[in-house]
């Protein structure tokens, strides 16, 4: 008999903006031993058993997507490799910057690169599935099942299965802040002139990943500076992108340019214990009318000599985040 | 698999040997050996954690017994309350019939005892009516709308009878105020309907409700002269006034609320 799974919301909005966005979540880990395959694949297995969206392909019905559960087997989903030492970031990025169609057999893929007695991981799972910080969490819970199933043979079973549904993120609210959440009509979407993509489209085009590996000494120094000015490392990173992005666009500094910053929902969850892995992301829209200027007149604005860091009320973003989750 | 059968029998051992439990015990035996075959073939041979993926998915076998037991027991109940029914419906007209063919002999009262047999009709349908509503929802929510198409109906075929007393039987003035209030009725009714069905966009219908069940209104204690015609009409657009204040209230409610949350220390970390 064929089961299907509920599509939800944001399964449904990823798969429309998939000509836009980036619907592939990635991950990379090295270790310096080499990983027992055959454990692996059982924790693999155990996991899509208890999360039957990774192992479902989604069906566009215009009324009502679904998902449909498929079989599978563990080649669909993990791909082991050994490979010299110089070739481990091309083999690696090979893989990370692979598809995942919506509706294919899995939605999840591993690929493990033995090199030198050492291992390197790489994940890659559909944005439809789950989103980054529930892509956290499973890996913590993939992490522990591995240790615990090597170590002391226990089942590797222990994952979060429950509501996939975006309207959990209401749940422990009161009532009177859930009706305020779900009636909010502040229009916090503010036009811009800039889409993707910025250049015409190439058969030759190719997704890449682009590295910056920060010594820890000097991540901490940007840290503290930050801290010192008010600053958290969201604001540092979200300053940084502005100007990443302005150099290689082309922006003119005069030019007024829009970041979607995504917020996690799950601050509003007592307890995740009954919630499945989803997507819990509002998007909040971080607008700044030229280079080097905060972006609203009830911001603050912080300047220093290496960058500008804007940082938006802490009203502002509850009203946005709440405003994405009624949507 | 013998772990699984034992895992099944050891479930099940406390409740008497029928034949509901002896299919349910084929039926499971047939899904489990299927699920273990799948697991099998995605590439699992640890015949541990094929049992712990299996019993994980059937942690209270004797429950789902009871439930696949309970589904026959619905059955059988819905086929008796169907046979009683069809059974009641047929005493029903029966009994209708007499009465009229009564009524009628009896009284010589051929030109008015038709009423008797329109009403007991009309009633039947209110009746069945409301007994379909209350079957569709439980079901899914698609089957919403001809729910409410058929709580309307009940609300008319119950406001027919009323109607046909007073016009026929009591000669009543204005009998037809009786359908005036039934509209009201309808909506009414249909508004607490979708209300305990927590219908999305409610809020839309009441709305939408006002101003028709205004007029109604103003029409129904007009003609009894309760109320003047003029200016009692000012109460149709007083209704859209109500409407629009409604709207502004709710769109502006919650625009000055403060969340309850505090800000936490992840937050200031991140």
């Amino acid at each position: 008999m064929v089961k299907k799974l509920n599509a939800e919301l944001w399964d449904k909005m990823h798969y429309l903006f998939r000509d836009y966005n980036d619907r592939v979540v990635h991950a990379e880990f090295d270790y310096d031993f080499e990983i027992d395959i055959d454990a692996l694949k059982t924790v693999i297995i155990c996991a899509f058993e208890k999360l039957p969206v990774l192992h479902s392909s989604f069906t566009d019905n215009h009324v009502s997507p679904y998902w449909t559960v498929n079989r599978y087997t563990i080649e669909d989903v993990l791909t082991v490799t050994e490979a010299e030492e110089d070739k481990v970031g091309e083999i690696a990025d090979g893989f990370l910057t692979g598809e995942i169609p919506a509706d294919g057999r899995v939605q999840m893929k591993f690929c493990v690169i033995f090199h030198s007695g050492k291992t390197r991981l790489c994940i890659i799972e559909n944005h439809m599935c789950m989103d980054g910080g529930d892509f956290k969490y499973f890996l913590k819970d993939f992490c522990k099942n591995y240790n615990d199933y090597v170590e002391n043979k226990v089942s590797p079973l222990a994952y979060r299965s429950g509501n996939r549904a975006y309207t959990s993120v209401y749940k422990d609210f009161s009532k009177r802040d859930q009706k305020a959440a779900q009636s909010l009509y502040k229009n916090i979407n503010k036009k811009d002139s800039h889409a993707f993509p910025l250049s015409p489209s190439s058969p030759e085009d190719k997704s890449f990943i682009a590295r910056l590996t920060i010594p820890e000494e000097k991540f901490l120094q940007i840290k503290a500076k930050g801290k010192a000015l008010g600053a958290t490392i969201n604001d540092i990173l979200l300053a940084s992108y502005f100007y990443s992005l302005y150099e290689l666009a082309g922006f003119g500094r005069e030019e007024s340019v829009s970041i979607s910053a995504a917020i996690d929902l799950r601050r509003h969850l007592k307890s995740m214990n009954n919630t499945g892995y989803t997507n819990h992301t509002a998007w909040m829209q971080c607008k700044i009318p030229e280079l080097g200027r905060g972006p609203q007149p009830n911001s603050s604005r912080i300047n220093t000599w290496a960058f500008t860091v804007c940082r938006c009320s802490r009203s502002d973003i509850r009203s946005c985040r709440t405003r994405q989750a009624r949507k | 698999m013998k772990e699984l059968m034992d895992y099944i029998n050891n479930s099940l051992n406390s409740l008497p040997e029928d034949k509901y439990l002896y299919a349910f015990k084929k039926k499971l035996v047939a899904e489990i050996t299927e699920r273990a075959n799948d697991i099998t073939h995605t590439g699992i041979s640890d015949d541990k954690v094929i049992y712990d993926i299996i019993t994980g998915e059937h942690p209270n076998i004797e429950k789902e017994f009871r439930e696949y037991k309970g589904e026959f027991e619905k059955k059988r109940q819905q086929k008796v309350a169907f046979r009683k029914t069809i059974l009641g419906s047929a005493g029903y007209f029966l009994a209708v019939l007499i009465i009229f063919l009564v009524v009628s002999f009896m009284g010589q009262g051929w030109k008015k005892s038709w009423v008797f047999l329109i009403n007991g009709l009309s009633l039947y349908v209110a009746y069945m009516s409301l007994n379909t509503v209350s079957l569709l929802s439980e079901k899914s929510s698609r089957y919403r709308p001809v729910s409410r198409t058929l709580l309307a109906l009940s609300v008319f075929s119950f406001a027919l009878p009323v109607f046909l007393i007073c016009a026929f039987l009591l000669k009543a003035p204005h009998p037809w105020l009786v359908f005036i209030a039934a509209v009201i009725a309808m909506f009414t009714v249909d508004g607490i309907y979708i209300e305990k069905q927590k219908l999305r966009f409610a809020i839309f219908f009441h709305l939408a409700y006002i101003p028709p069940a205004m007029t109604m209104f103003y029409i129904f204690f007009a003609t009894l002269n309760i109320i003047p015609w003029h200016p009692g009409w000012i109460l149709i657009p007083l209704s859209f006034l109500i409407v629009i204040a409604v709207i502004l209230y709710r769109l502006n409610v919650y625009k000055k609320h403060k969340y309850s949350d505090e800000e936490t220390e992840a937050d200031s970390e991140w």
